[in-house]
């Protein structure tokens, strides 16, 4: 009879902390529910509309995703230079990443500040730092061109070119490769220093410590960095909107901004939702490729 | 001691609810019909619109008015989102691509029926400004300002160190291209002094007796031997500059912001632009030794000034105070609140009598190109007034000519991919 009623309290008590738990998380779930889950099946429904948010929308099925792979020449141009961005800015920002996370990684005087300047460019706003690299590619009296004309190198025009506007964003966006820096760095201090020193009794060079010892310990975080990087990276807007606005000739017509002028510009609400599906789809897609493969590559302390 | 405080509190509490009430009634009973008014002049035009809103305020009394200035880029989005989310200003600017296609959505209110009562004339402006605010026969707005006006600024100094008579600008396409090669000049290999940016196909299509939409922009008209013309035309001023690239990394290293426009400084030799520039001009560099004209036509055709875009003001439907907000469009756009505004920036009117005698004397002693100015008005074209110019200048016509621009295509390639593109997107949009 006392284990029956001790049973009920418990379950009672499980009850009552299981509500108070919710209630406590109530306005953030509220706001998952209202902001960003209730929003993402509305466009999902909106997707096989017509719809401009000021007029009654139309049923259309599954015109829009017709459209979109068959008709759409932009939505091509517009993937094409969005992957071209991920494929090249991604593995350039992880490899930046590390390498400054491995120099700043030594013990010297005033490191603390090399590390500080490294990361500044992370808390530049957007929108000043758009402003900025729009002096640094100026063709002719850009710092960029300057350099290189120093060292006697081609000076192309950047951004008024079509093949160099988007290696210029790409240059532009690695610049900012301090974010992952930090991550790194942490993981880097994380590292038993006695594993250096077996190694090195060992009779280990420097190069085979980096690739056995620090790349395997450090493949977590570069896991974590690299499908933050790619879900960023496919989101790729300011700097188009900004510098560019898609050009010349719609060499940095990206994915999300060709999306945004669907959705704001032409109020194509249904299309756009579209798009923004796909989008959703494929950023999906290619993260779970890189979870399914982490395990080949990946090594967790433990195991 | 305890009665004491009781007393006290009793007494503060009192105090506080009849100083509520006093000032909640009286709030009430004082207060005017307060409307909200999103104007997306900036800039140095903040104070004057600001003015002209307090004589208004003057004027009537029983009106606030709460000005926001709304920045230009990215302001589709506020007024989308105002629109959808049921709560938009009483009165807003809205351009001409956006104020087509909510006018076609039914979220306009129609303005017939006001200016009739009010004895308010679609004559009192002209052609060109009203052509803008009609949309299926029905007037959705008055006029604010037009983007029109165009005209050829020459630098008269850099002509006259090229060799160029000064006094004589060009008048024809050909004479353009003939003077471009004179006037550019470079400077370590880089283009240093520009003689003419790109010319705007748009608009000088109209100017080689073209057109490049119908009216109704349901068909697409540029896929002409007019068309070819000034694409060619503007492929060969870049060409001989250098290059589209290097002609377009020239205006880039201005930074494209509005004080450093290279013409204000010596570095641009001739410039199509709207006649808000002469202010600009005067703010910047008052020393400039320059002149306006007519911008040059093609050998099909004669000068036109196309009305390519306009901003009206409008009142949505969901307005919470239309009579007030419709006292306010009538100040702004057709009253001494839109004299005064125009006149203070030295800008032509929409309205004609701004124009004319007794004000065109204050235009006269006060901006040396008026004369330029009102021809100029005078042979204003409408463009299309329909939902789909945006999407049609991003995806079709502008990409068709940077096609060109790049030697991407060739003219007759361009064209036809261009209105291509334009027919697909004209049916998408009307369901055909």
């Amino acid at each position: 009879m006392l284990a029956k009623v001790r049973f009920k309290n418990k379950i009672r008590l499980k009850t009552r902390r299981t509500v108070w738990g919710y209630i406590f998380i109530s306005p953030w779930l509220i706001g998952l529910v209202a902001f960003i889950a209730g929003p993402v099946i509305a466009a999902f429904f909106f997707s096989f509309t017509k719809y401009d948010l000021l007029s009654p929308l139309q049923w259309i099925g599954l015109r829009n995703y017709v459209k979109m792979f068959t008709a759409d020449e932009l939505f091509r141009t517009a993937l094409y230079n969005t992957v071209y961005y991920v494929g090249c800015s991604v593995p350039l920002s992880v490899l930046v990443g590390f390498t400054l996370a491995l120099l700043l990684n030594v013990k010297i005087n005033g490191v603390i500040w090399f590390r500080t300047v490294y990361y500044l460019p992370c808390v530049v706003p957007s929108v000043a730092m758009c402003i900025l690299w729009l002096w640094i590619f100026s063709p002719q009296i850009g710092l960029l061109n300057y350099f290189l004309g120093v060292f006697d190198l081609p000076q192309p025009y950047w951004l008024s070119s079509i093949t160099w506007s988007k290696p210029a964003l790409i240059i532009m966006n690695i610049w900012t490769a301090g974010t992952s820096m930090i991550i790194y760095l942490a993981g880097l201090q994380g590292i038993p220093v006695q594993l250096y020193e077996s190694a090195e009794l060992d009779g280990a060079n420097w190069l085979q410590k980096l690739f056995k010892i620090t790349v395997p310990l450090m493949t977590p975080f570069i896991f974590f960095n690299l499908i933050m990087s790619l879900i960023y990276s496919f989101q790729v807007f300011n700097a188009a909107y900004i510098m560019t606005d898609g050009g010349p000739l719609n060499s940095t017509l990206f994915y999300v901004l060709y999306l945004y002028r669907h959705g704001f510009q032409y109020f194509h609400m249904g299309y756009a939702s579209t798009l923004a599906w796909f989008l959703f789809v494929l950023v999906f897609g290619f993260a779970m490729l890189i979870f399914k493969t982490s395990r080949f590559w990946v090594y967790y302390e433990k195991k | 001691m305890r009665k004491r405080n009781v007393l006290v509190s009793k007494v503060l509490g009192r105090f506080l609810l009849i100083a509520f009430l006093i000032g909640w009634i009286g709030a009430a009973v004082v207060s005017a019909e307060t409307i909200t008014f999103w104007s997306m002049w900036g800039g140095n035009r903040i104070p004057y619109m600001e003015k002209v809103v307090a004589d208004f305020e003057v004027k009537h009394p029983d009106i606030q008015v709460n000005i926001n200035v709304i920045a230009i880029p990215g302001i589709e989005d506020k007024i989308l989102t105002a629109l959808a989310g049921g709560s938009p200003p009483d009165v807003m600017a809205l351009y001409t691509d956006v104020f087509a296609k909510t006018a076609d959505t039914g979220v306009l209110l129609a303005i017939d029926d006001l200016m009739a009562r009010d004895d308010i004339s679609p004559d009192d402006w002209y052609p060109g400004a009203w052509s803008m605010v009609t949309y299926k026969g029905k007037a959705y707005g008055l006029p604010n300002v037009i983007n029109a006006v165009q005209m050829l600024y020459w630098n008269k100094d850099l002509f006259k160190e090229s060799g160029l008579d000064p006094e004589l600008p060009p008048r024809t396409f050909n004479e353009v291209s003939e003077m471009v090669p004179k006037l550019y000049r470079t400077k370590a290999g880089r283009l240093d002094v520009a003689a003419m940016g790109v010319p705007g196909v748009l608009g000088f299509v109209y100017c080689n007796g073209g057109k490049v939409l119908s009216e109704d922009g349901r068909r697409p008209l540029f896929n002409s031997p007019e068309c070819a013309e000034v694409l060619e035309w503007a492929r060969d001023i870049a060409d001989s500059q250098g290059g589209i690239e290097e002609l377009s990394a020239f205006y880039t290293q201005w930074a494209r912001t509005v004080e450093q426009y290279p013409f204000f400084y010596n570095k641009v030799a001739m410039q199509v632009s709207g006649v808000f520039y002469i202010n600009m001009i005067a703010e910047n560099n008052p020393e400039l030794n320059y002149d306006v004209t007519l911008i040059p036509h093609g050998p099909k055709g004669t000068t036109k000034d196309l009305v390519f875009g306009a901003w009206n003001w409008v009142i949505p439907k969901q307005a919470s105070h239309i009579q007030a907000a419709w006292e306010l469009v009538k100040w702004i756009a057709h009253g001494k609140g839109h004299q005064e505004f125009m006149k203070i920036q030295l800008r032509p009117a929409m309205v004609k009598k701004y124009n004319e005698p007794p004000y065109k004397t204050f235009f006269e002693e006060h901006n040396p190109h008026w004369g330029t100015i009102l021809k100029v008005m005078e042979l204003g074209v409408p463009y299309a007034i329909s939902p789909i110019t945006r999407e049609f200048e991003q995806e079709a016509f502008n990409p068709m000519v940077e096609q060109v621009l790049y030697h991407k295509k060739t003219v007759k390639e361009a064209l036809n991919w261009g209105e291509k593109k334009a027919k697909e997107i004209i049916a998408d949009y009307y369901g055909q």
